[in-house]
Formats: structure tokens, C-alpha cells, sequence
């Protein structure tokens, strides 16, 4: 989908919506079960930006790793689950992956 | 499985172990700030990999027997054929003779200082050599009586710091200013 300069796929999309959702999670104060709401729009608002500098090609490992990092905020505190991201992200560099 | 996902896989497993080992060293209380320790820690890697390997040889069960039980050769224990003693160096006996005795009284406590004038001043033994022990400050020993003498650069700055030892007296000493 085209907006202007930027072009959108579907994933972007479902980010987009992904975000809007908790915006309004957060603004009427629904609970998620489990997880929490603002770690949550954290988190996807990151993905969105890292997803919008990778190319389509390295769609695959990227999302695997936002998957793992959206139920680590289960797990850890929100610093270490950044840290986390960043930190595959260069493995991944290093690694090749991307 | 192909050889991106292997990498996928290693690159993510790698990134969660040092995450959760290396932050609470690095970081402090899952904030971006600095640990406190983080340069004294890095500092002190160096003499911690050097003192490893000595480390892990004490980790080993060497049955060592107390010095007292070690007095008959047979109770010395061993180590695959090696033969281990346990010793201590021994205490220096000090030989006080009727000279020394009177020149160090043993049972003088010390005097508590309240102002410079409770120090008394005295001219040493022309033969006493003096070191430097601090800025303006130097220290000698009478060789023959074991007094000890300090001397005060004209200007350096003292301060005097009372103590409370564990007996409950005061000790008082002069401590340069820096």
C-alpha cells in the first residue's frame, strides 16, 4: 500500500494496527492479560522502526526475534529486553543473518 | 533446517545468555545507568584470570594436616606419591637485654595530645639517620636505645585525629595535612 513517498506491506500494516490497538488498550485502560500494555507498545513501536530500516529479504529472522522479544517482557524487565534486540541485531550482523 | 536459521538460532540463544549473565554487571538495577563497580570490576579481570589457575589448584582436596599433627613424619599426608607438610614460619624471638629493656619502657601508655606544645622536643644523636616517611616528614631510630625520633619540616601542616581503641582508650597521633 502507498501513502505518499512510503511504501507499506502487510506486516507494516499489521504493526500500524498492533499499535493503535494498544494506544486504545492503554487510553481505556483494558487489561492484556499477562503482559504489559505500555511494555507492549514499547516494544511493537521498536519493531516498526527496526522493521522499516531492514530490507524484506530479512523478514524471517526478524520476526522470530520480535516474537521471542514480545514474550520476554513476560519474563524480564523492559531494559533487558531491549538490551536483547539490539544485542541479536548485531549478532545477527556479525553472524551474517542479515 | 538451513544454514540462516542455524544462525538465527545461535545469534538469539547467544544474545538472551549474555543478556541475562552480563547485565547486572554492567548495568545498574535494569536502568541505562553504569554499574558503580563496572571500572573497578574491568580493572581487576586481569589479575582475576591470572589468579585462576591458583584458585582452582586450592579448590582441590588436599588433605593438609595441622602443624601439631605433623610433628611425626608418618601423619604427613600425600598426594598421588607427593609427600605434603604443612609448615608455618616460625615467630622471630626477640633477645631484650637490660639495655633495651630500660631504653623501651613496655607499659607506658600513650599520652593523649591535645595541643602541639604536648609534644616534647628533643635533639637527637648526631649518628641517627633519617628517611622520609611523608611530605615534610621524616622518621629515624635511635639504633643503641631504640627511641625513635620524627622530625617536622618548618611548614608542614599537622592535624591531630584522636582514636578509640577497642579497650576503650584514646590514642591521639599527628597526622600530616593533605
Amino acid at each position: 500500500m502507498k501513502i505518499g513517498p512510503f511504501y507499506f506491506d502487510t506486516k507494516e500494516l499489521f504493526l500500524f494496527i498492533a499499535i493503535i490497538l494498544l494506544g486504545i488498550a492503554i487510553y481505556f485502560n483494558w487489561d492484556i492479560y499477562f503482559f504489559d500494555r505500555t511494555k507492549l507498545l514499547t516494544i511493537v513501536v521498536i519493531v516498526l522502526i527496526a522493521k522499516g530500516l531492514l530490507p524484506a529479504i530479512h523478514n524471517e529472522p526478524f520476526f522470530i526475534l520480535s516474537l521471542i522479544a514480545i514474550f520476554l517482557t513476560l519474563f524480564v524487565p523492559i531494559f533487558q529486553v531491549l538490551l536483547f534486540f539490539f544485542l541479536a541485531f548485531i549478532l545477527f550482523k556479525l553472524l551474517r543473518v542479515i | 533446517m538451513n544454514k540462516t536459521r542455524i544462525k538465527t538460532i545461535i545469534g538469539i540463544v547467544l544474545a538472551l545468555v549474555l543478556v541475562l549473565l552480563l547485565t547486572s554487571q554492567i548495568f545498574w538495577g535494569n536502568t541505562p545507568r553504569f554499574h558503580p563497580l563496572l571500572w573497578s570490576r574491568i580493572k581487576s579481570f586481569p589479575n582475576k584470570v591470572i589468579s585462576l589457575p591458583g584458585e582452582v589448584i586450592s579448590l582441590l582436596p588436599i588433605p593438609f594436616k595441622k602443624q601439631a599433627a605433623l610433628d611425626d613424619d608418618s601423619q604427613a599426608s600425600s598426594f598421588f606419591g607427593i609427600r605434603f607438610r604443612e609448615t608455618t614460619p616460625k615467630a622471630k624471638k626477640e633477645t631484650v637485654s637490660d639495655d633495651d629493656s630500660k631504653a623501651r619502657p613496655t607499659n607506658v601508655k600513650p599520652k593523649e595530645i591535645t595541643s602541639l606544645d604536648d609534644i616534647s622536643v628533643v635533639t637527637p644523636p648526631s649518628y641517627v639517620k633519617f628517611k622520609q616517611v611523608a611530605e615534610g616528614i621524616k622518621r629515624g631510630t635511635d639504633t643503641k636505645t631504640g627511641t625513635e625520633y620524627i622530625t617536622y619540616e618548618a611548614g608542614t601542616e599537622l592535624e591531630i585525629v584522636t582514636y578509640t581503641l577497642s579497650d576503650g582508650s584514646k590514642v591521639s597521633v599527628l597526622v600530616p595535612k593533605f
